[in-house]
């Protein structure tokens, strides 16, 4: 797989699965939740996915405009790891959102909890991405 | 703090040697001396003011030169219970109710029994009783007396929830059988629905407050009366000038958000009774 396709597949991943996040508290916040708790769920759902698809974005944008040449090939390994990690980041962080049905907690108090795990899946996961994106091929 | 004082002023030399250094030994001798003293002295009076915060003050004695003070606005004296004690006092006027129903007067007691306020407590509490209100707290107001009972948890259509969760304070969360019962759990905000009925036996007229009580007050007179009717206020006879209504306070609650209360309920007081059993039970 080249890195372009590589890349494309992340991309993929990663939009699709932060605008379902999105759309689902969009919804939500129209529909169920509070002013403060608007608030509150915003301020711990951005930071967690906004850092990463500025990096994405702004490694597309500067390939695009041929300021950095795109990856020729990349390794397996590395790919797969970092596809992985995104995949459980993605999905670890619309836990608590799909999940709050099932629960007696509020929507607010399970995204507060998810924090404890949230916070080293995100350094790993931005440590993956990043060497994956922002690596130069020698 | 006080004790390391205590301890240096004890262990201070007596011969001014700490001193030697800046003064004459005579000179170094007086000042230490002064400064012993001062911090013994500082030390005996941060005790005294210790003491004083601990203890209250002792009242004033009144200024012939003030008028007196004017008694305080509330409700008549309360009736004795029967140690003697002073029973609690309901707000009067009631605080502002969501709805209210008034009972025929006929249904509150038994035509066998005789008519005092006792009887009607009895039958009342029997009634209640039997769907499912099993603590009462009563106050007294002018006239006769007011029946709290416990803050429960309904559905929309004023139907109690079922129990144990009659009596829980926490939003309780739609059950998710089904695609739809999950997308509707997932996009809407539960909602509690809670209510607090006050039943008032008296023989005064009963106007309402403009003011409603907040959730945690009405929560609150659930535990502040007492568990029974005092013998005394029993005793008095449930005559034709006595009525019976009924108070509903209604409160709404949101996910993390404070109790609203309800001021105009979309039912009736009496179609809260009637979800509740107690208007056909009392109806006979």
């Amino acid at each position: 797989m080249s890195g372009k396709q590589a890349k494309n597949v992340l991309v993929i991943v990663w939009f699709v699965g932060s605008g379902l996040l999105f759309s689902v508290l969009i919804l939500q916040s129209l529909f169920r939740f509070s002013p403060t708790e608007r608030e509150a769920v915003w301020s711990l759902f951005l930071p967690s996915i906004v850092p990463t698809l500025t990096l994405i974005i702004g490694v597309l944008v500067t390939e695009t405009l041929g300021q950095a040449q795109p990856q020729a090939w990349v390794m397996g390994p590395i790919f797969s790891l970092t596809l992985f990690l995104s995949a459980l980041y993605l999905v670890a962080i619309g836990l608590p959102i799909f999940l709050s049905p099932f629960s007696d907690e509020t929507p607010i108090a399970l995204l507060r909890a998810s924090q404890l795990w949230m916070v080293p899946l995100q350094g790993l996961t931005s440590a993956a991405l990043g060497a994956f994106f922002v690596h130069k091929p020698k | 703090m006080s004790l390391v004082v205590f301890y240096l002023a004890l262990r201070m030399p007596f011969n001014g040697s700490l001193l030697a250094g800046l003064y004459s030994p005579e000179k170094g001798r007086r000042l230490q001396r002064l400064i012993r003293v001062l911090l013994l002295s500082g030390l005996m009076s941060s005790c005294l003011g210790w003491q004083e915060e601990r203890w209250p003050p002792a009242p004033s004695p009144p200024d012939p030169a003030l008028p007196p003070p004017p008694p305080p606005l509330t409700a008549p004296p309360s009736p004795r219970g029967r140690e003697g004690s002073a029973i609690p006092q309901f707000p009067w006027p009631p605080p502002k109710a969501s709805a209210f129903a008034k009972v025929p007067r006929a249904w509150m007691i038994p035509a066998s029994l005789s008519p005092v306020l006792q009887n009607v407590a009895d039958h009342l509490e029997e009634v209640l009783g039997e769907t499912g209100y099993y603590e009462k707290s009563y106050y007294a107001i002018p006239g006769g007396f007011a029946l709290v009972l416990p803050i429960e948890q309904m559905q929309q259509d004023g139907t109690p929830t079922a129990e144990p969760d009659r009596w829980a304070i926490k939003i309780l969360h739609p059950r998710v059988v089904d695609l739809q019962s999950y997308i509707q759990a997932l996009f809407t905000a539960p909602v509690g629905y809670y209510r607090v009925s006050v039943w008032i036996v008296t023989d005064q007229m009963v106007t309402q407050d403009p003011v409603p009580p907040s959730r945690d007050e009405a929560s609150k007179w659930m535990g502040g009366g007492i568990i029974s009717l005092p013998s005394e206020t029993g005793k008095i006879t449930y005559s034709a000038a006595h009525e019976t209504a009924v108070l509903i306070y209604e409160f709404e609650k949101r996910e993390e958000a404070d109790p609203i209360f309800n001021p105009q309920s979309r039912l009736s007081g009496r179609t809260h009774l009637e979800k509740t059993g107690v208007w056909g039970l009392l109806k006979g």
